[in-house]
């Protein structure tokens, strides 16, 4: 396999801004998006925070030129608004002339609107047809006016890197020329509820990698990337190339990462290995780093076991976000690629002290003129699902 | 490079699990259409069969078979396929959300609620710390599966557990109801083909399969192609797709000796099933299956299970095939499958 595989798109919608340009503003300036929510209603919402976009659903639909009454779970319309950023920004507009796949990771798909009304059937019935994970995938291809190839993954909080990797794999084995790949969760009360029960939620703005971390904060999004082939992106701008990926199973526990971090550290080796480069190449991590107790200590130990001494810079934004779980791998593909677009490490909000096991402190501030050329992005997820992603200079 | 399916069990609503034969004394169902379960002692122990759902389970105990048909060296990736995940549990979570206002909930069927749940297991179960990914594409989510394997296998590993595994639930089923998905009570699975009603029957079921790079004394078939389009639209017509797809794979559309459509009863989904059996495969011996295991997400790999023993044995019984027998010998066997003209899916199963 010798084709190379380009990113010349990139969308994202996100507590911290509605396209690339409004998140990377607030990325630089360490304008955090967490908060009370206002949109979902929920019982909980005056005892959590969130990373909620602040739109409703209506106003969303406005801003993608559809009907306000067009009946999508909140999921599909988050996806859509960013996989067309996405697609503008590659000037991928010419549909099936180009053999062209979807590809999208979600958790629950269109789980916001089936808890609506999952006991209001009188009112309505849409969602019991949008709850599957494929409808939304196959909405965001109607939409850009794509007829060949969709797909879509779900493997909890990695779902959105897997289907960029997956999108990479198809590139790379010639079966495609173009993917539109990404990831998009809404809030759900499902979720909210869901990982509240598991005592895994902070009441306050999450710290991740911070030794007194009391868990993670929701949050909702969608983000995007364009792949294309060396031929497709030859004379357009190229972001960076997708050179590293991989896949791995903790194999310990349903919602535990292994205490020796097999899964992560397995994750992150074979991605360097995918892209030919040693763990002294990389110079920033963009971590999962949940703020969860287990997640970061896990994630510390397996880096400091892949990287030994000299871990490189890193951080997590999820402070910034939330947990976006299947839009997260996505998001945070797209703000590797701005590192090294901008040449820049975002700092990791509400850091104050290392945790004891680990001699590892995070970027607390901008680093400008970092010199990043090769960035690492992890997700790892329940099931003991990792993934890790690698994106280059060229 | 050629890939082979050394491994292939199902637990369905027929009589299918351990079986090396496709059962010919059908079971009728006249309503839902639910699996035959094993015993399942002899896979959990007491806390799991307290614990586990009824998907986790007969997911779970066809994986376990399957690897111990195929016993091959390693396991290198786990791959499974389910529209709707585990569904029980994911009500079970829902409903007492809802019932509760959202205070007293317990984590347990929040957790077994995801869709990675079955692949997550059966990794933890062998301890398989190799890729393991999760479909969920209505229709497709087994083929996607399929798909990925072949490139791992071009990728240079060896050994691919693929599943594809759905549930139905009395719940799902009433609540399908008000879109009507389903035939009109009472209504046979042995009536399916050609009865000119709408609606289908629901089906659920667990097929796993080892895909694997070397043939070996378990290989039921070469694994020749699996190709998937989301629509034909624009694309010319729907004959000259199939014939560009199969010419991709270095077949013709007269090397297919059986062709297995996805009749699932629906004349508006059948329509299409229809047209090809009379013009392009006009000269192939014709089959189905979802009369054995109705119409769910993954039905297309109880599909591939059935082929798997046709291939071996050479025959297809009665209960398969429609129409007159054309054909002497079954050496490629081509399985389409598609929902309301959306997600066309083609496996072709050789001989070898």
């Amino acid at each position: 396999m010798v084709n190379r595989v380009f990113v010349t798109g990139l969308g994202v919608i996100s507590a911290i801004g509605y396209n690339v340009a409004e998140n990377f503003n607030s990325l630089k300036s360490k304008k955090h998006g967490i908060g009370k929510l206002d949109i979902l209603n929920t019982v909980h919402r005056d005892k959590l925070v969130c990373g909620e976009v602040k739109m409703t659903n209506e106003e969303l639909l406005r801003r993608i030129d559809l009907p306000e009454d067009t009946p999508y779970p909140r999921t599909t319309i988050l996806a859509i608004h960013a996989a067309r950023e996405a697609c503008y920004d590659a000037g991928a507009v010419d549909g099936d002339s180009v053999r062209t796949g979807v590809i999208l990771g979600t958790t629950v798909g269109g789980m916001d609107k089936s808890e609506k009304f999952y006991r209001r059937l009188n009112e309505n019935t849409d969602f019991i047809q949008s709850h599957n994970c494929g409808y939304t995938t196959e909405k965001v291809a109607d939409y850009l006016n794509l007829h060949n190839f969709v797909t879509t993954l779900s493997t909890a909080c990695s779902s959105g890197a897997n289907a960029i990797m997956l999108g990479g794999r198809l590139i790379r084995h010639g079966l495609l020329d173009r993917v539109i790949a990404g990831g998009t969760d809404s809030l759900s009360k499902f979720t909210i509820n869901g990982f509240k029960t598991l005592f895994l939620l902070d009441p306050n703005p999450c710290s991740p990698f911070d030794k007194d971390r009391k868990g993670l904060n929701l949050g909702e999004g969608a983000g995007f990337l364009v792949l294309e082939n060396e031929r497709l992106s030859d004379n357009k701008k190229r972001y960076c190339i997708l050179s590293g990926y991989a896949n791995n199973n903790d194999a310990y526990h349903q919602t535990a990462t292994s205490t020796d971090a097999k899964g992560p550290y397995l994750s992150m080796k074979n991605a360097l290995e995918i892209s030919n480069l040693k763990a002294g190449d990389i110079q920033y991590v963009n971590v999962h780093g949940t703020g969860t107790e287990n997640n970061d200590i896990t994630e510390g130990l397996a880096m400091e076991r892949l990287f030994g001494g000299k871990v490189p810079l890193f951080s997590s934004t999820k402070a910034y976000t939330g947990h976006t779980l299947g839009a997260a791998g996505a998001l945070e593909a797209v703000y590797s690629i701005m590192a090294i677009e901008n040449n820049i490490v975002f700092p990791n909000l509400n850091f104050s002290k290392a945790i004891p096991d680990l001699a590892l402190s995070p970027a607390t501030e901008v680093i400008e003129n970092a010199g990043i050329k090769n960035v690492m992005s992890n997700s790892f997820g329940f099931g003991g699902n990792e993934a890790t992603l690698i994106f280059s200079k060229e | 490079m050629a890939v082979y399916i050394n491994g292939a069990q199902a637990i369905s609503p027929q009589d299918t699990f351990l079986n090396s034969q496709i059962p010919t004394d059908l079971k009728e169902y006249y309503g839902i259409m639910q699996s035959i379960l094993p015993d399942f002692k002899k896979y959990f122990n007491p806390i799991e069969m307290r614990r586990m759902s009824r998907i986790i389970k007969f997911s779970t105990a066809t994986a376990a078979e399957c690897i111990k048909e195929a016993d091959a060296d390693s396991i290198d990736a786990i791959i499974t396929g389910t529209g709707l995940g585990c569904l029980e549990d994911t009500q079970k979570f829902l409903n007492k959300m809802l019932d509760n206002n959202e205070e007293m909930l317990t984590p347990t069927t929040f957790i077994q609620s995801t869709h990675n749940t079955l692949g997550g297991i059966i990794a933890l179960a062998n301890k398989c710390n190799e890729y393991n990914l999760t479909y969920a594409h209505k229709t497709i989510s087994f083929e996607s599966c399929l798909l990925d394997a072949v490139l791992l296998i071009k990728e240079g590993r060896k050994n691919i557990l693929v599943g594809g595994i759905d549930e139905i639930t009395e719940e799902n089923y009433n609540l399908r109801q008000h879109i009507n998905q389903w035939k009109e009570e009472p209504f046979s699975n042995l009536d399916i083909y050609d009865c000119g009603t709408g609606g289908y029957k629901a089906g659920e079921g667990a097929a796993y399969f080892m895909i694997s790079s070397q043939k070996t004394a378990t290989t039921y078939a070469e694994l020749r192609m699996i190709d998937l389009c989301y629509k034909f639209k624009n694309s010319g017509s729907l004959s000259e797709k199939i014939k560009d797809r199969l010419r991709s794979a270095e077949l013709s559309p007269d090397d297919i000796d059986l062709v297995i459509f996805g009749f699932n009863g629906d004349r508006n989904t059948d329509v299409y099933y229809h047209r090809l059996k009379d013009t392009l495969f006009r000269n192939q011996d014709h089959g189905y299956y979802k009369h054995y295991c109705g119409e769910y997400d993954t039905s297309a790999s109880f599909g591939m299970w059935m082929a798997t023993r046709i291939i071996k044995q050479n025959h297809a019984p009665d209960n398969v095939i429609l129409g007159d027998r054309k054909r002497e010998k079954i050496n490629n066997v081509l399985l389409y499958n598609q929902e309301d003209d959306k997600n066309h899916s083609f496996i072709v199963l050789s001989a070898c």
